[in-house]
């Protein structure tokens, strides 16, 4: 009879409490997305202030709010984000990525994540964003594959060169421009160099030193009668192609020896355009690319050397 | 530095040009002097200007000789075959070596 007593008086204040509960979960989940709404509508550096009380707000959240709340909430946890590493100027890249559904945190809705698993999908986020914009590692690499996959790149052959050459006389600056000529030559003695391969450059001919004379084949002498070969690359370009033909020359590769008393000449084909042939035959036949290297030796003394 | 006046391409590289070069100028005005008596005297030389071999005739079916590579030698008054009693001949000096002939003038190079 008690019990009964005790089931009647009990039941209905259980029905109204479990009436009341749904209610109280709306009013207090609507209180909620109105202020997540206006904290979405504030600038990145407060809403970094007010990271570590939304963190906690999103810490009470049962597992299906939290699940909804983090396909809306990735927005303001990446804009934190960026502000603190990549500043603001990058913002709006990460901003456009984020309205990608394929949001990180909603891919493990019902994993607790730690800060640091957060950080972590926000660090591969960002770089897939890049990536979608070409401006990450990988993009850039696999683009400076593509062009070296393609050959040369594209230009005259001057400025091909020009770049070439700034780009492999940057590290000469920095490491051994006291001791490299033209970024290959070793003085070994006053005026005498010896190129990578052994090549000797020292004093002789009308122009004083061999390497004055070299100089001569860097650029084209269109009033010079016959042909006057011309190297690409400039001084640098041409000593690195003597340096190459000679390898060649020594391995027997396309060369073609002429020993005459204390002189050797060899004549080496590259395979490859290594400049052009200028002066008035050259002019004439509108400067035909030039493959082959004429080097003129006594010993492993440079005499002269010229792209033909 | 190329010749002013050439008899022909080199035979030797294939690349230069073979001009003529007046040597032994240190004398004093070269066109008081008796070309060819002595070794003294200014006297031409043809030369390669790429491989630097040298003919002592403006005949290149003739021996060329090479010079040394770091110190070259007129090979007729032993002076520097590079130094300030030689250059390159011009039509003066043709004319006074009596080589004026030998020369080919579609070789020809005229600078400034």
């Amino acid at each position: 009879m008690q019990s009964t007593l005790i089931g009647l008086t009990t039941a209905p204040l259980s029905k109204a409490a479990s009436m009341k509960k749904p209610k109280q979960a709306f009013s207090g989940l609507g209180v909620l997305l109105l202020v997540l709404a206006g904290y979405a509508l504030l600038p990145p550096s407060l809403q970094q202030l007010a990271q570590p009380i939304r963190d906690a707000a999103i810490s009470s959240q049962s597992s299906s709010e939290r699940q909804r709340l983090n396909g809306w909430d990735g927005k303001p946890e990446q804009l934190g984000t960026d502000s603190n590493v990549q500043g603001a100027a990058q913002s709006d890249q990460i901003d456009s990525t984020v309205r990608n559904p394929t949001n990180v945190v909603r891919e493990n809705p019902t994993s607790s994540q730690t800060s640091e698993n957060i950080g972590q999908a926000k660090a591969s986020k960002i770089d897939e964003s890049r990536q979608q914009m070409g401006t990450s590692q990988e993009s850039r690499k696999a683009a400076a594959e593509k062009q070296s996959a393609t050959g040369q790149p594209r230009g005259p052959p001057s400025v091909q060169n020009d770049r070439a050459q700034k780009s492999n006389a940057s590290p000469q600056k920095h490491g051994q421009a006291e001791t490299l000529l033209h970024g290959l030559l070793q003085e070994f003695s006053k005026d005498q160099y010896l190129s990578p391969a052994g090549l000797i450059y020292g004093p002789g001919s009308a122009e004083g030193h061999r390497l004055d004379h070299l100089r001569r084949h860097i650029t084209d002498q269109p009033t010079r009668p016959g042909k006057h070969g011309v190297f690409d690359g400039n001084m640098q370009g041409a000593l690195q192609t003597i340096d190459d033909a000679y390898k060649r020359a020594m391995k027997g590769q396309r060369t073609t020896t002429t020993i005459d008393r204390n002189r050797t000449i060899y004549t080496v084909d590259l395979g490859k355009r290594i400049g052009f042939v200028g002066g008035q035959d050259g002019d004439r036949r509108r400067n035909p690319m030039a493959r082959r290297v004429q080097i003129v030796l006594e010993g492993k003394r440079i005499i002269t050397a010229y792209p033909m | 530095m190329s010749p002013q006046h050439s008899i022909d391409f080199c035979p030797v590289c294939g690349g230069g040009l073979c001009g003529i070069r007046i040597c032994g100028t240190q004398l004093g005005d070269a066109s008081k002097q008796d070309f060819g008596t002595n070794s003294q005297s200014p006297h031409g030389l043809v030369i390669c200007d790429e491989c630097d071999a040298i003919w002592l005739e403006p005949d290149l079916t003739t021996a060329h000789q090479y010079p040394d590579v770091e110190n070259a030698k007129c090979p007729v008054c032993d002076d520097g075959l590079w130094g300030p009693n030689s250059r390159w001949a011009d039509r003066n000096d043709l004319a006074r070596l009596e080589w004026e002939l030998a020369i080919n003038p579609a070789l020809d190079i005229t600078e400034g």
